[in-house]
This record gives structure tokens, sequence and C-alpha cells, in this order.
């Protein structure tokens, strides 16, 4: 009896915490093509960004939680049997990298935004919800990439980063195929909660996880 | 042995521009990532917060973590150019002009963005950030050393901190903080400093040889923003394939873009209309005003005509074809067409032009395609023939637009027996786009026999595909 009323009394709290939270993925008709799959991925210079108000900004924990996002991006994707190697600015200082991957980072960055037509983007989402599409017209990035490819050894570039606030965190997961210039994978995840090393973790290990579930 | 040492002489500042007669090669140095950019920030925050003396050690640590962590998303955003001939050119103004201040021109690091816009912008460390837009506006070196003096002025006056000193005792004294009385007295400072550094930059202009008069054609520059001066780009669109229906960018239609456009607001801005309390600076006219009674009241100076004019050049024309390259990264296509087809009236056979010019109107035309030309209404219309040009892709069919890219690529491959690569390239994609996949097969197919280890080559292998 005394476990019904424990539950009883839970049940109404983690339903509310679940009703604020929404996902919002859009993917790539080319993934249900198995011959496209996804197995190597080069992440190019997560970021996250925790600003708890406009005069306490702290740049020790944006650098601390940094390399959280960085090792759980590392230890999810692996999780995932994704082959996944990160591009930053801690191990790689080339100008390959700062030429081309950086250009290439923001370029992939700004398309997803630039050309949200508006049969692509949804700006209706409501909240409590996980919402699956197949792009009308795939974000396309210019076709300057397309021999990137050969030089790392899959067309597959990926972007993740955690916009934090008191109470919310948002993530952004991009994935192009630089062989085709097109947007594969586009996740846009709301959770409402405090920035937390846990938090954190679960939401990158369920975005490779959706990602991967996309084949199945 | 004379006479060839004396041609080369002669010949040598032609030299620096022919290299834009055939071909450009955008700026991408190999050079190491300096070591500033790979630093640990919160090294230097430390650093920086055991030098502060004004601010309080709570006022500190905010006002140093945001502007350190600033200076990181910057240099880590791959926007900086890495060192470059042009970094060349703008130091060696730095060091002219600080000459006599050694100290001070030790802590100055000069930095280019591949921002379009012409500005500059001082950190509170000393670092200066000079806009590739910039850079293609100046018409001598007094301009720009007048732009370099006056972010040099703010750092030495450290503007910067004393503002957010003063905001912050001020709102210490305040039961509660309201964010709009803050954005206010934030913006009444800066416009403060902003008088401030101007006059710092024109006493050091005349203290170092440079000719004050000019500073005031370098805020000209400020104010005057992006603007084509002819409608070149007409005659690149026009061939025998493609005419310009001139109906579509008729007075009526051009009216209404006009009245949707931010050309409104900066009219609204130039003529005063929009109150000085809402501006982070002044009027740029009431700072020309101010600097002509400053100039006045100046004794007459030696001043030393430019001794860096082959520099100049170089750096204007590099600066130029650079603001194609990174319109182009922006997806700014509209603009990129713009100022390619404006460069390739003076350089005609340049193929990174023609290339610029091809990937522009592709771009442009997939943007009408997905119904979303409204990304390049931005901040960007400034200007008539930007207004002109956008209506006319706004007014043309869609059927209309993709002749178009094709027609200009045909034109293009005609001229030419043995295209180069991204013609052929531009060409087959635009084909495909105009008159289908079976009319473009062939085309991928010339391009897979002709350029096996291409730049494109994977993408025109799924193609066929």
């Amino acid at each position: 009896m005394r476990r019904i009323v424990f539950f009883l009394l839970l049940l109404p709290i983690l339903l509310s915490s679940c009703s604020r939270n929404w996902i919002s993925i859009e993917r790539n008709e080319q993934l249900l093509n198995q011959d496209r799959e996804i197995k190597k991925i080069i992440c190019i210079d997560p970021r996250f960004y925790f600003e708890e108000d406009e005069l306490n900004f702290d740049l020790e924990k944006n650098q601390k939680i940094t390399q959280t996002v960085r090792k759980n991006i590392l230890k999810s994707s692996k999780s995932n049997n994704f082959d996944l190697s990160i591009f930053d600015f801690k191990e790689n200082t080339t100008t390959n990298f700062y030429n081309d991957l950086l250009t290439l980072k923001k370029q992939m960055v700004s398309v997803n935004f630039n050309q949200a037509t508006p049969l692509n983007f949804n700006k209706q989402t409501t909240v409590g919800e996980i919402e699956k599409k197949i792009f009308v017209y795939p974000p396309k990035i210019s076709f300057d990439f397309v021999k990137l490819s050969e030089e790392y050894g899959t067309p597959y570039f990926s972007y993740m980063g955690i916009y934090a606030q008191k109470r919310k965190l948002i993530l952004y997961h991009l994935v192009i195929d630089t062989d085709n210039s097109e947007t594969v994978y586009r996740e846009f995840k709301v959770v409402n909660s405090r920035v937390s090393k846990i938090t954190i973790a679960q939401m990158i290990y369920d975005s490779y996880a959706m990602l991967k579930s996309e084949f199945k | 042995m004379k006479f060839y040492v004396l041609f080369l002489i002669l010949v040598s500042p032609l030299l620096g521009l022919t290299q834009f007669e055939h071909s450009y090669y955008p700026l991408a140095p190999n050079e190491e990532i300096p070591k500033e950019f790979i630093e640990n920030p919160l090294i230097e925050e430390k650093l920086l917060m055991a030098k502060n003396t004004l601010l309080t050690n709570e006022e500190a640590q905010t006002f140093y973590s945001k502007s350190i962590f600033l200076k990181y998303q910057l240099f880590q955003s791959g926007q900086i150019y890495l060192p470059n001939k042009l970094n060349n050119y703008i130091d060696s103004l730095k060091n002219v002009l600080l000459k006599s201040q050694p100290e001070l021109n030790s802590k100055i690091r000069l930095y280019i963005t591949r921002f379009t816009e012409p500005n500059a912008f001082c950190l509170p460390d000393g670092s200066i950030f000079i806009n590739i837009g910039l850079l293609d506006k100046i018409n001598n070196d007094s301009e720009l050393a007048f732009i370099l003096a006056h972010e040099i002025g703010h750092y030495a006056e450290k503007h910067s901190i004393k503002d957010f000193h003063r905001l912050s005792q001020i709102e210490s004294q305040e039961s509660f903080k309201n964010n709009d009385r803050s954005a206010f007295r934030s913006l009444i400072f800066s416009r403060d400093s902003e008088f401030d550094a101007d006059s710092w930059a024109i006493f050091l202009l005349q203290q170092t040889g440079f000719d004050p008069n000019l500073a005031i054609n370098a805020l000209e520059v400020l104010k005057e923003g992006k603007s084509y001066s002819n409608s070149e780009y007409k005659s690149q669109i026009e061939n025998d394939f493609f005419k310009i229906d001139t109906s579509l960018i008729n007075s009526p239609n051009l009216k209404q873009y006009e009245r949707n456009s931010d050309k409104v607001k900066n009219i609204k801005i130039a003529t005063g209309e929009i109150e000085d309390i809402f501006r982070s600076h002044p009027d740029i006219g009431k700072r020309i005003e101010a600097l002509k009674e400053i100039i006045l009241s100046m004794d007459e100076s030696n001043v030393v005509l430019s001794a860096n004019g082959d520099a100049l050049r170089s750096t204007k024309t590099t600066a130029e074809f650079e603001i194609v390259e990174n319109q182009l990264r922006n997806q700014d296509y509209l603009n990129a067409f713009l100022k390619a087809s404006s460069l390739a009236s003076e350089y005609p056979h340049n193929i990174y032009l023609i290339e610029a010019m091809s990937k522009s109107l592709y771009w442009i035309s997939h943007y009408k395609e997905i119904n979303d030309l409204s990304f390049f209404e931005g901040s960007s219309i400034e200007d008539s023939v930007y207004i002109e040009f956008y209506a006319l892709v706004n007014e043309m069919s869609l059927r209309d637009a993709k002749k178009m890219v094709y027609a200009f690529n045909k034109s293009n491959l005609e001229k030419t027996d043995n295209p180069l690569e991204s013609i052929l390239f531009y060409y087959a994609i635009s084909t495909e786009n105009y008159l289908g996949k079976n009319a473009a097969k062939q085309h991928y197919q010339t391009y897979i026999q002709k350029f096996p280890e291409g730049n494109y080559i994977n993408l025109v292998k799924n193609k066929i595909e």
C-alpha cells in the first residue's frame, strides 16, 4: 500500500517534468537507405554555453562543462557503435582544422537556420512531444566540402552544442553528408532542468541513441 | 644590368596587381595557429584580474570573464584570419602610430576578421579587430590610421573598464535592478567614449605625420556601408539565351521593396530621425562636426604623404576579393554576386570571379526554389542596386531563375574549348535544374572523364547513380 501511495505521489511530479520537454528530429530521406548508414562521424568543435544571468557569467564553469560534454559525446557515440572522432582546439591545431572544418561547422549551423523553409520547420511544436519528420528540402551546404570525405575517411560531419540557462537546457545536434552536401539529421531538444552532469550525459546519450535507431 | 634593375623597380608595383588578372586564391595561410588562439582563457582571466586596479574583485570577475570569453569565441570561430600579408600592412601602420609609445605598442594586437561590414572594434585587453570590409573601403593610409588610433584610444583610456565600473557603482546604490535603465546608461557612456576616442585619435594622427583632415573621410566610410556604384550585374546575366525582363524591376515594384527594406531605417538614422538616446554610437554627422572643430584648433603639422601606396592598393584589392569569398561562405549570395560582377568589370578574365558568380546564381535559384528568399532581405538591403537585383530575383518565376543560371554557365562554357573543372560542374548542375536529370547526365559523364580526381567527383558520381 505504501508503495502505491508513494508511486501516486511521485507520478504527477514525473509527468509534469516530462510534459515540459520536447524534441524535434528531422531526417534526410537517404537515412532510410541502408547503404548510406552512418558509421564514422567527425564531430567538429562541440560547444557548451551556460549563462545564469547577464551579470553572473562563470568562465571556469563553462570550461569545465564543455569538457564534460566532450567526454560524454565520445562515450555515448561509442556505446551506440559510432566510430566518432572529435576535432576541436583541445587536440587539433592544424590549419586544415582551422581553415576547413571550422568553416564547415559555421556553414552547417547557418544553413540550418537560413534554410528554415516552412515546409521543414514547424514552429508550432507543442510542449511534451517528440516530433519526427523527413525533410522536404534538406538544408544544403555549399559544394566546396565534397572533397573532405577523402581526407577524413567519412562524408559524415557533425556538430553538437548545448546552451543552458538557469532552468533550461537546449541541445542542437546536426549531421551533414558532405558527399551530397545535405543535412541528414537535425535534432533540437529542450529539457527543463538545471545544469547537471547527469542531465547532460542523458541528453547526449539519447541523441546518439536516436540517431542509431533511425536505421533499425 | 642597371637597366634591368631599374625596370624591376618600375614594374614591381604593377606585378603586385597583375596577380588578380587571371585568378585569385583566397587567403588560407598554412601558418601555425597563433598561441593566443588556443591558450587557456582561465589563465588570461587570472592575469588580467591580478593587474586590475580600478574594479572591485566582484566587478573584475564578471567583466573579464565575459570579455575573455567573447575573445575566445571569436578566435575559435574561424572568423579571424590567420596571420597573412594583410596583417603586415596594418601592423606597419600601428608601428608608425605608436613609435614613441613602445609600451602601449607592445600591448596592442591587431587581428583581421572575415566580417564584411566596414567596421573595427577593440576588446579591453588591447586586442583590436579590423573587419575585412573596412580594408576594402579605405582610400589612404591616414583613413585607416585614424580608425586604428580611435580603437587604440578606447584601450589607452580604458573606456570599457571605466564605463563598467561607473555602471556597477550606480547600480549598487539602487534598491532594485532595472535592465532598461542599465541599458540606457551604458548607451550614454558609450556615446561619450566615442567622442573621447575620436579626439584622442586625431591628436595621435597629427603627432605621427598622418593627415588629420582625412579622418573625416574615414567616418564617411563607416557611414556609407556597402554600396554598388552601378548595375554591372545586368551585363553578366544578360546574354543570347537570357534577357532581363525590365518590367520585373519597374518602379512600383522597387518602391514596394524599398519600403520593406532596412534602407528606410538607415535613412532615418542618417537624417537624425532616430533619437540619439537609442544609439550606442553618436550620429556620425555629429562626430564629423566635432572633429572639424578640433582640427581647426590644431596647429598646422608637417603632413607626411603616404609612403605605403602600393601596399595599400594590394591590400585593398585583396580585401575586395576576400569580401566575395566571405559573402559566399556566409551564404550572402546576392551581395556576393553583385560584388563579384562589379570586380569582374575590372578583371573580366578572372576565373575566381566567374566561379563566384556561378555559385552565387546557383544558390540564389536554390533559395528561390525552397521559397526562402526572405533570408536575403535582412540588413544587407542598403543600396539601390541591391534592391533592384533583389526585386528582379523575387519577381521572376522559378523557371526563369533556373534559366538565368543555366544561361550564365552555358555562355561561360562556350567561351572556352578546355573548360575548368568548376565551370563544367556548375554547367552540369544547372542543366539538371533547368532541363532535367537526363539532359545533365552527359555533362556529369564528361566531368568524370575529364576530372576523375576532381573536387566534386563524389557528388557527381552520386548524381549519376
